[in-house]
């Protein structure tokens, strides 16, 4: 119909992808990242789109496919065609909205991470934050006191500089660092890994939601409870939405903070890595340094951040394609390929 | 022979209607192609009568006979598709509907079983469950998964020109927008004029089909009787009725009218039964509203007096007449409640009765259809404050605003997209959407709407040109001749519009002596009665007995008189009104018998209420003995805005000292009942103290007009 708020791109990725409203169904699996990117090369090589996924009778298109394609599970999940509009109303009506990996209003910067782009990103708040960068402040939760006020005053600083800080929106580090850089004026990006209907409505955020100066958003369901495995790859999309990020505190070989700063110092370098390295640091901070992550200088810190990021960004090659420090507001060209 | 689909199509017609001849009526097979063959979202517009449901049953089940999903159907109207569920069956469509008046919690287990095997075809819904979340998770989850057909009945109220207002369509609007074409859609109504019809393919899409049907209207016959003012009606109706042949249904604008009326025919030999929406709770007689229906269908009933709860859906093709007792809202209603009369009969009577105060009622329910600003800004700014939301029952005692507007206000708001607001785990929350200033611009147009629709309505009544004409001229129809049947067209009344006069004095009569229950209050509000330590449930022995109230304040009845009394420089209540008391209470005979009188004290008007009540136990001869004393002054009761203001105002205000007779069952007497909270505390603390049984008893009701 043609008022449908959605392009039928993205209202197939749902159907696809989508427990379209978590925590209620046990009928039918959506598909994970890497099944969703099989059907998609499958359906390139046919020269279909998405779209045509929502046309009466798919059938014989599916049964072209390899095994590597559940036929039946495709059909099944976009059969969903109802429970999509429920879902979508809902979100909707609470000031949700959704984008989808092949349309143009998705987040540039989630690109970076090529076949581990989320499929679907829901979002609060205004879009534009999403391209705007800066430095993702991340660390356990049972951070310590020191831990804390570090935190508070690099967020702040950070925020008195305009740049932009992006965090997790969890326990301990990453809502210190949201609430900083807000109190001190600035923007922020939350990424949350789960619950994003609950975090959009709570006092703070809705306030800051409502001046332009938060936006939340998160890859799984709205209504998603915590799950570990969302979690960690919750922290591929922190650092790909930002340019620069600071580890506060890390455990030693476990938790999120360690494996995701690992995978981007390792795997990813979608983000110069930066450790807090004072005397009394975890062991995981540490470590990080190790395995080639850059010092944060002690305090005090120069009166500039960025210069002092430009400047221990220079002593550390990056291991990575720069970006270019002097234009953190503006889209790194770099950063603009992978769209299929 | 027509197409396997056609074939299969009739035969399944005729299991279902038991007729082996049964063949379609024009439109119904189009319909049911058009779904099964083509995608785009159809729109039926066609009578009551028609057969709606001949064509989503059978393209229910002919899809499911396509392996395709089961059907979903939303309709405000379920109550009343028993017939058609039954006649689905016989055609093996497994139908089951899921309305809160009959399917209790054990059903909801059943049909959710069913729905998970998959033994369900056709799932019926009202629009308000799609919006309550516990319904959702549990009960179309199953379902919602494979939907392969959705049906919204009623589907004028998608358009802001309808001529209803249903709030929960707002949220079936935007299911629709967003259905991804997989889905196959049949909107149906009945009524919707050219405006309505554009309107909705705007909403729905250019794609959407519409088929329309014309107006029924052969054998009805209407006529139009001014005649002001309650008395004069009923005066009429218990004249007219025993001459009418056959039975119908005469339309009240409020449940209490209904109740009135069924009463006074009652009282004239006349078989007649008040229906209402919330009758089956109210009356403690599940299953009463069908009975009641069954027995107007079996002609065992001169009339059912019914609010328009008794809707379309109702399918009785020999109802003979349809008279209505006050104006309808609207001219579009009018043709919808008189449209179902008479379809099998050569003549049916549609008589409307008009003239006097009736559009106090309707401007009542145009001025109450939406919030006021200030009760909405008064709400998201508390709402705006609290950072994790409140409750319905926090906002109540916040705001001291009555639930029921609350409750309203709330609804509407979570209702628009963005919503201001939402509900998370019981509570409202804030959402990040301001609310659209179009919001106060929707309700500013319906407002609009609705009194223009009033005036049109007037001018109906008032018609010097074929009634039939004017009726489908405001449906668009614009070729209709004048019909030749009417009392305009006739040139002569069809009914006198005359009445003995001595009817019109025993009808005064009798609307004094209506007298009302006041109902036991069952739960003390939560933390209201702190000093008290009244909490939970209000136990059988605190519990007042069902009392009794002369009036409705300001009402044709008494009412004026209650009136007069409590504001005349004299401040006495009239000796006629201790008589009615008196006869109220002959009539009444509460049981175990009332041996002594007491009364509700008060600080501005120390003897109003006590003189009242001495010379009422002087009339019943029973001691009168004012025990209950008033230790507070308080803020007038009715500047209490809900329960728990009302209630709250009570607390530690009252005091008893037993004396003699004390043990024994006492009326207590006062002159206003309005919440029920003053009669609720004042006989808890005489159960207390050790009284016997305690009858409320009360001059007039404050009440607000009654919904239907
Ligand atoms: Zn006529």
């Amino acid at each position: 119909m043609s008022a449908n708020p959605l392009s039928p791109a993205t209202q197939a990725t749902l159907l696809l992808c989508s427990p379209l409203r978590a925590g209620r169904n046990k009928d039918v699996q959506p598909l994970s990242i890497g099944e969703f990117n099989e059907l998609e090369k499958q359906l390139q090589r046919a020269g279909a789109g998405l779209e045509q996924l929502l046309e009466a009778d798919t059938a014989p298109l599916l049964k072209k496919f390899p095994a590597a394609v559940d036929a039946e599970q495709v059909t099944a999940l976009l059969g969903r065609g109802f429970m999509l509009s429920m879902a979508v109303e809902t979100w909707q009506s609470a000031g949700v909205w959704v984008a989808s990996r092949n349309e143009s209003d998705y987040p540039e910067r989630l690109l970076r991470l090529k076949q581990n782009a989320p499929p679907l990103i829901y979002g609060c708040g205004g879009k534009k934050l999403l391209s705007r960068g800066g430095l993702a402040i991340v660390g356990s939760r049972d951070v310590d006191a020191a831990g804390e006020e570090f935190t508070r005053r690099a967020a702040a600083s950070a925020a008195r500089e305009e740049m932009q800080v992006v965090s997790g929106g969890a326990r301990g580090v990453d809502q210190l660092a949201m609430l900083a850089a807000l109190e001190a004026g600035g923007t922020v990006v939350g990424v949350l890994a789960d619950s994003l209907l609950r975090s959009a409505t709570s006092g703070t955020a809705r306030e800051a939601i409502q001046d332009g100066r938060l936006t939340l958003v998160s890859a799984f369901d709205p209504e998603a409870g915590f799950n570990v495995g969302n979690a960690m790859q919750r922290n591929k999309h922190i650092y790909a939405l930002a340019d620069f990020g600071l580890v506060v505190s890390s455990g030693y070989n476990e938790g999120g903070t360690w494996s995701g700063a690992i995978e981007q110092l390792e795997k990813l370098r979608l983000t110069p890595i930066f450790v807090r390295a004072d005397d009394d640091v975890p062991e995981g901070n540490r470590q990080l340094l190790r395995r080639g992550a850059l010092r944060f200088p002690s305090e005090p810190w120069p009166a500039a951040l960025r210069e002092m990021f430009a400047a221990a960004d220079q002593k550390n090659p990056p291991p990575m394609e720069t970006a270019d420090l002097f234009a953190l507001h503006e889209k790194p060209p770099e950063y603009r390929g992978g769209r299929r | 022979m027509g197409t396997p689909l056609q074939n299969r199509a009739t035969e399944l017609l005729r299991q279902s209607v038991g007729d082996p001849q049964a063949t379609f009526r024009p439109g119904q097979l189009e319909a049911i192609e058009h779904l099964l063959e083509r995608r785009s979202p159809l729109l039926v517009v066609q009578r009551t009568g028609w057969g709606k449901s001949n064509v989503y049953f059978i393209a229910a089940k002919l899809l499911r006979e396509q392996q395709a999903g089961p059907t979903l159907i939303i309709s405000p109207l379920l109550a009343l598709m028993r017939n058609q569920i039954a006649a689905a069956a016989r055609a093996g469509v497994r139908a089951v509907r899921v309305t809160s008046e009959e399917t209790n919690r054990d059903d909801w287990g059943r049909i959710r079983d069913d729905l998970l095997a998959d033994r369900v075809d056709v799932l019926l819904v009202s629009p308000e469950r799609l919006g309550n979340e516990e319904f959702v998770r549990t009960m179309l989850r199953p379902v919602a998964a494979r939907i392969g057909l959705l049906v919204v009945d009623e589907a004028h109220c998608i358009s802001d020109w309808g001529h209803d207002f249903r709030p929960d369509y707002r949220r079936i609007t935007r299911i629709l927008q967003s259905l991804p074409p997989s889905v196959r859609v049949l909107a149906t109504t009945a009524t919707a004029n050219d405006r309505v019809v554009a309107d909705l393919q705007s909403q729905l899409g250019a794609s959407l089909t519409v088929q329309r049907g014309k107006l029924a209207r052969a054998s009805l016959q209407l006529q139009n009787i001014s005649l002001p003012g309650e008395i004069t009606r009923l005066a009429w109706l218990a004249h007219t009725l025993p001459k009418l042949p056959g039975s119908g249904v005469i339309y009240t604008l409020t449940i209490r009218d209904a109740r009135t009326v069924a009463a006074w025919l009652h009282e004239n030999g006349i078989d007649a039964e008040p229906y209402w929406g919330g009758l089956d709770e109210e009356s403690g007689q599940p299953g009463l509203r069908e009975r009641l229906e069954t027995r107007l269908l079996r002609n065992e009933l001169k009339a059912l007096v019914a609010t328009t709860a008794l809707g379309m859906g109702f399918d009785k093709p020999d109802l003979a007449f349809v008279i209505h007792y006050q104006l309808p809202g609207s001219v579009v209603h009018y043709y919808q409640q008189v449209g179902r009369a008479g379809r099998a009969l050569p003549d049916a009577f549609a008589v409307l009765l008009g003239g006097g105060g009736d559009s106090d009622i309707t401007d009542h329910f145009i001025e109450t259809a939406f919030p006021s600003r200030e009760l909405v800004e008064r709400i998201l700014a508390r709402l705006d404050a609290a950072s994790e939301g409140l409750t319905l029952g926090e906002l109540q005692i916040k705001l001291n605003a009555p639930r029921g507007r609350l409750d309203h206000a709330l609804k509407l708001l979570s209702l628009e997209s963005p919503a201001p607001l939402l509900k998370l785990d019981n509570r409202w929350k804030r959402t990040v959407a301001p609310l659209a200033p179009a919001f106060w611009g929707r309700v500013e147009r319906l407002t609009e709407l609705r009194k223009r629709e009033q005036t049109r309505m007037l001018e109906y009544l008032h018609a010097r040109s074929c009634l039939m004409q004017f009726l489908a001229r405001e449906l668009d129809e614009h070729d209709a001749p004048p019909c030749g049947r009417c009392a305009v067209c006739r040139g002569e009344p069809l009914l006198a519009g005359q009445f003995p006069p001595t009817l019109a004095e025993r009808a005064a009569q009798f609307l004094q002596r209506t007298h009302h229950p006041i109902r036991p209050r069952k739960l003390w509000p939560k933390d209201a009665f702190s000093a008290y330590q009244f909490t939970g449930k209000v136990s059988d022995s605190l519990r007042t007995e069902t009392g009794r109230v002369l009036a409705i304040w300001g009402d044709a009845g008494w009412g004026e008189l209650v009136r007069a009394g409590k504001y005349s420089a004299a401040a006495r209540f009239d000796d006629r009104l201790v008589a009615a008391v008196v006869e109220m209470v002959r009539e009444w005979n509460p049981r175990p018998q009332p041996a002594w009188v007491t009364c509700v004290p008060s600080l501005n008007h120390t003897t109003l209420v006590a003189e009242f009540a001495g010379r009422l136990a002087r009339a019943l001869t029973l001691p009168f003995h004012p025990v209950l004393r008033k230790v507070r002054a308080t803020p007038p009761q009715k500047e209490m805005q809900n329960s728990f203001q009302q209630a709250h105002n009570l607390d530690g205000v009252f005091t008893v000292t037993p004396g003699v007779d004390f043990t024994r069952p006492v009326l207590l007497v006062d002159d206003m009942v309005d919440s029920g909270w003053t009669f609720a505390v004042c006989a808890a603390l005489l159960r207390q103290a050790g009284s016997g049984p305690v009858f409320p008893v009360a001059l007039a009701q404050t009440s607000k007009t009654d919904e239907t």
